[in-house]
């Protein structure tokens, strides 16, 4: 096991090693000078201007030739400095936490819920297939498969927020006083409406994957033994077809992983929602690379490590799969 | 004669996808017992497919789909660049030239012409009202069906009716308290008596007896409140435009206030400002004025903007009765009854209906991109601008045009992103998996470099970088570049393990003994095998790369106007105000990409259906 975790993180490092330079080189060819965003506006001089954008440059450590330039960043990034952010003038790291937090908070509930629901649905309208249940959910991940992801959202806005005015159309909470029920009461409602629309939107993949796998693993000749056996078809849903319909299920929550801490930025936008997607946006449109920067990079070695315990839950669920 | 191996696979290729849509072709009957065994696997596929209602419905309404958008923005045209700033957020709707028929027997005594509708008072009295409706503007208040009105006018988007009292009645959009008599206003009014009425692009008028005109609304850029001291008590007649109102006094001399530094004032001649000519009509366009003397003879001035200075043909010779003006066309009518239109014929509101042509006409109206003409014998005809079917966004411009436009841009960009991750994915794929060792292992780590980025933050990161100085196709070009090139690595993954699986089949191993090249036997041998796959393939993301395409441009990131796409016609629905009152700008676009999505979908699932082998177990 530890064998295997060790030589698949060796196998990680070339990779990350050459996402870090794509990264790089991509962030070192674009266009545009942050640093003369840097200047405050009020200094006139051409000569003062001049002057602290040396400085500047000095600083950041610019003027160095490119190799040692990433050098310095790979060093200060894996000793967890990730620079400073060029448009709110702070760590990237203090920039980052509170929309990181934001967004695990909601991501958190939206993979519970979704997985709550769909793990039962799936397997329902895998059962009982081409029933009514089974029509519907198909027709509803079809459909939610189909749909933007910003129109769920805009309709629920458009009914819930505008039309009902039962909960609020976007933004945090902040009528914070202490108490504990109001200020979960105040979460739950700005959370609500982001909820249910990424809920929606992870609903439609995930019920039609729960679904296949359960019908894949329903027609084998286990079950077929498992109900001559005279079994209780709880038993055999349950303990037999759905143990073994579980490796694509641990695809998906590795997946969802990624999604968790990853934000969702069109969500987020929508719902004015200060999360990791919507501080990406903003960064790009200031063009605050070192920001942008840290959190691709964030991304990726994210996703690698999703990865690596999609493995491990691999082996976790089928003992015929071995950690090598 | 040796074939070229590749050109024979995409024979192949072209003939498989071929095959996979055409549908109704005639089928051969065969005994029920030899069916299966005379079928090849790509007819199975096709014979299951057709069978499938749903998904054969999707594939009709998909083609539908393609046949309209493509066809519609081929015939209808669009200029990108091309605005209505006044035609904004218009509802859904037409009929705005519909001029009811109860009009024809009671005759008419004026119709003045809103943004989207208007405004009649007809020889009994009455008030009559058509169009679309815009900010409850075509509810007449009751109240007034008892007064003896003399003038109806219509400004923008409010309506103001003037009695034989001098009583001032005004409804529809408020905004700028244009549809209220303002209090001091109404003080004067006890001591004048209004005389006229006028009513423009959120502003209203009054001239009173005294040959003063009064002015409330939106003045505060326009500087519409303040009348000339050389004018006021003096006026006899003021017209209004978007920014500027036109005055004439009683000798005949024309003034102008609002905006300064038009063309209105710039161009103004000196005969007509100081009045060696002596108008007694004047109407004005959005920047271009005309006036008749009493001779009935023409004076236009202003901006040329869209040919309006050149007058038509006869006209010059005619002796003019009544000149009439619209946003960015004239009418008059003549002394013999015979009408002349001019102008911008965007909506062809002046081309002239040839039922017209014959007809004597007595009284012309035109407003905004609205034309409405009545005959001798109390007929009513209008024409112009009949209304957006789908409504109009927030530059005016026609929804469904827009739709039309941007659904081609969509798709297209869709299905070339969809192009480019396939050619890759089929490529890598074929490569890594055929060759395997080091090749393998390397594209392998490459394909896991560029999956490990989340999708929709790369797309997001890329685009915003590589936006700065393109031209508005590479745009284009460019975000189908960008979703092709970082999709691609999932479809190679796909392919390298089919490949690996066919590769240990025995007519790899017979291929191999008979001596056939490798680059041979992947094209020939392996590829036709797993071309169905990879067409499921494509069809589903196709699906994902319209999505992808809509939020990507949602985001502003994508397709960037003035070109239309349904991501980006969505934009406007980042304001509330937009979701809440213009439920057309965000709903139309979005059910558009759904269906899209939706009947790609279905043909997807049907196809895959179809290839599933266990679908053909009975």
């Amino acid at each position: 096991m530890f064998k295997f975790l060790f030589k698949r993180f060796m196998s990680l490092i070339p990779v990350i090693f050459i996402i870090s330079v794509m990264l790089f080189g991509l962030f070192k060819s674009m266009p545009g000078d942050p640093v003369k965003l840097m200047i405050p506006a009020g200094i006139k001089s051409e000569v003062q201007r001049q002057m602290i954008y040396d400085q500047k440059v000095q600083q950041l450590g610019l003027d160095k030739s490119l190799p040692e330039q990433y050098v310095r960043w790979i060093i200060n990034t894996a000793s967890g400095d990730f620079g400073t952010s060029t448009s709110f003038n702070k760590p990237v790291v203090d920039v980052i936490s509170t929309p990181l937090q934001n967004s695990i908070k909601l991501n958190v509930f939206v993979v519970i819920l979704s997985f709550l629901i769909s793990i039962p649905v799936g397997i329902k309208s895998a059962v009982k297939r081409h029933s009514l249940f089974d029509s519907f959910w198909q027709v509803f991940s079809l459909v939610g498969l189909s749909m933007p992801v910003f129109f769920i959202g805009l309709l629920l806005i458009f009914i819930l927020a505008i039309n009902l005015r039962l909960l609020p159309a976007g933004g945090m909470p902040f009528r914070f006083n202490g108490n504990f029920i109001n200020d979960t009461l105040q979460w739950a409602k700005y959370m609500a409406l982001p909820i249910i629309t990424l809920t929606i939107g992870n609903l439609a993949g995930t019920i039609r994957y729960v679904r296949n796998a359960m019908i894949e693993v329903i027609s084998k000749d286990f079950i077929r033994t498992a109900r001559s056996k005279g079994l209780s078809e709880k038993v055999i849903i349950y303990s037999h077809a759905f143990r073994n319909a579980l490796i694509p299920v641990v695809t998906l929550v590795a997946g969802s992983l990624v999604g968790l801490f990853g934000g969702a930025a069109i969500t987020e936008t929508i719902f004015a929602w200060n999360g990791i997607g919507y501080v990406l946006i903003q960064a790009l449109n200031s063009r605050d690379y070192m920001v942008v920067l840290t959190m691709n990079l964030f991304y990726a070695v994210l996703s690698l490590t999703a990865n690596i315990l999609m493995d491990i839950g691999y082996a976790l669920v089928d003992p015929r799969i071995k950690l090598k | 004669m040796k074939e070229n191996p590749i050109l024979k696979a995409l024979k192949s290729f072209g003939k498989t996808l071929a095959s996979l849509f055409t549908f109704g072709k005639k089928e051969v009957p065969v005994f029920n017992l030899s069916e299966e065994a005379v079928l090849s696997p790509t007819r199975v596929i096709i014979k299951n497919f057709k069978r499938n209602k749903l998904a054969m419905f999707g594939l009709v309404w998909f083609v539908l789909m393609i046949v309209f958008v493509f066809g519609g923005s081929a015939l209808f045209p669009i200029d990108l660049y091309e605005t209505e700033p006044v035609l904004r957020n218009t509802q859904p709707g037409t009929g705005y030239t519909n001029v009811p028929s109860e009009l024809n027997s009671v005759g008419v005594e004026t119709i003045s012409t809103g943004i989207t509708y208007s405004v009649a008072l007809g020889g009994n009295g009455k008030v009559y009202t058509w169009g679309v409706d815009v900010n409850d503007v075509l509810s007449v208040p009751k109240t007034i069906a008892a007064e003896n009105l003399t003038k109806i006018v219509s400004g923008d988007r409010h309506v103001v009716a003037l009695t034989a009292g001098g009583k001032v009645y005004a409804w529809g959009n408020n905004n700028f308290n244009q549809a209220e008599v303002p209090y001091e206003i109404s003080n004067v009014l006890q001591l004048e008596t209004a005389v006229d009425i006028l009513a423009g692009d959120q502003f209203t008028g009054i001239l009173t007896n005294k040959g003063k005109l009064y002015v409330w609304g939106s003045t505060l850029a326009t500087r519409l409140d303040i009348v000339p001291k050389e004018f006021q008590g003096n006026i006899k007649k003021a017209v209004a435009s978007s920014f500027n109102i036109l005055l004439l006094d009683n000798n005949g001399k024309v003034g102008i206030m609002g905006q300064s530094g038009t063309p209105l004032e710039t161009a103004m001649p000196d005969y007509i400002k100081d009045g060696s000519v002596q108008l007694v009509d004047i109407t004005v366009t959005l920047r271009t004025a005309a006036g008749i003397d009493k001779d009935g003879k023409l004076y236009v001035w202003g901006e040329n903007f869209n040919e309006l200075l050149q007058l038509p043909e006869g006209i010059e010779n005619a002796k003019i009765t009544q000149v009439t003006a619209g946003r960015a066309h004239f009418m008059a009518v003549d002394s013999n009854g015979k009408l002349y239109a001019w102008g911008s014929n965007k909506y062809n509101q002046a081309t002239i209906p040839s039922e017209l042509e014959n007809e004597k006409v007595t009284y012309a109206s035109a407003g905004f991109y609205q034309s409405y003409a009545v005959t001798e014998s109390g007929k009513v005809y209008g024409w112009g601008n009949n209304g957006f079917l789908l409504g109009s966004d927030e530059f005016g411009r026609d929804l469904a045009l827009r739709l039309l436009h941007g659904g081609r841009v969509s798709m297209t960009v869709g299905a070339v992103a969809v192009l480019i991750s396939t050619i890759i994915g089929l490529l890598i794929g074929l490569i890594s998996g055929f060759y395997g060792k080091w090749v393998d292992n390397l594209l392998m780590r490459f394909a896991e470099v560029i999956s490990s980025f989340p999708f929709l933050p790369l797309a997001i990161t890329l685009s915003s970088f590589l936006q700065g100085y393109l031209t508005q196709t590479q745009k284009l070009m460019m975000i189908m570049m960008i979703l092709g090139v970082i999709s691609w690595p999932g479809l190679a993954r796909l392919i390298r393990g089919q490949i690996l699986a066919e590769r240990e089949k025995d007519f790899v191993l017979a291929a191999r003994a008979l001596g056939i090249k490798s680059n041979t036997i992947i094209l020939r041998h392996i590829l036709p095998n797993i071309i169905n796959i990879v067409i499921v393939s494509m069809t589903l993301s196709y699906a994902g790369s319209l999505l992808t395409e809509a939020g990507l441009s949602f985001l502003g990131f994508g397709v960037v106007p003035p070109s239309p796409s349904w991501g980006n016609m969505l934009n406007g629905a980042q304001q509330s105000d937009v979701i809440q009152l213009y439920w057309w700008r965000w709903i139309l676009p979005a059910v558009c990409v759904l269906i899209a999505a939706l009947s790609v979908n279905i043909v997807g699932d049907g196809l895959r259906d179809a290839m599933d082998p266990k679908a053909n177990e009975k």
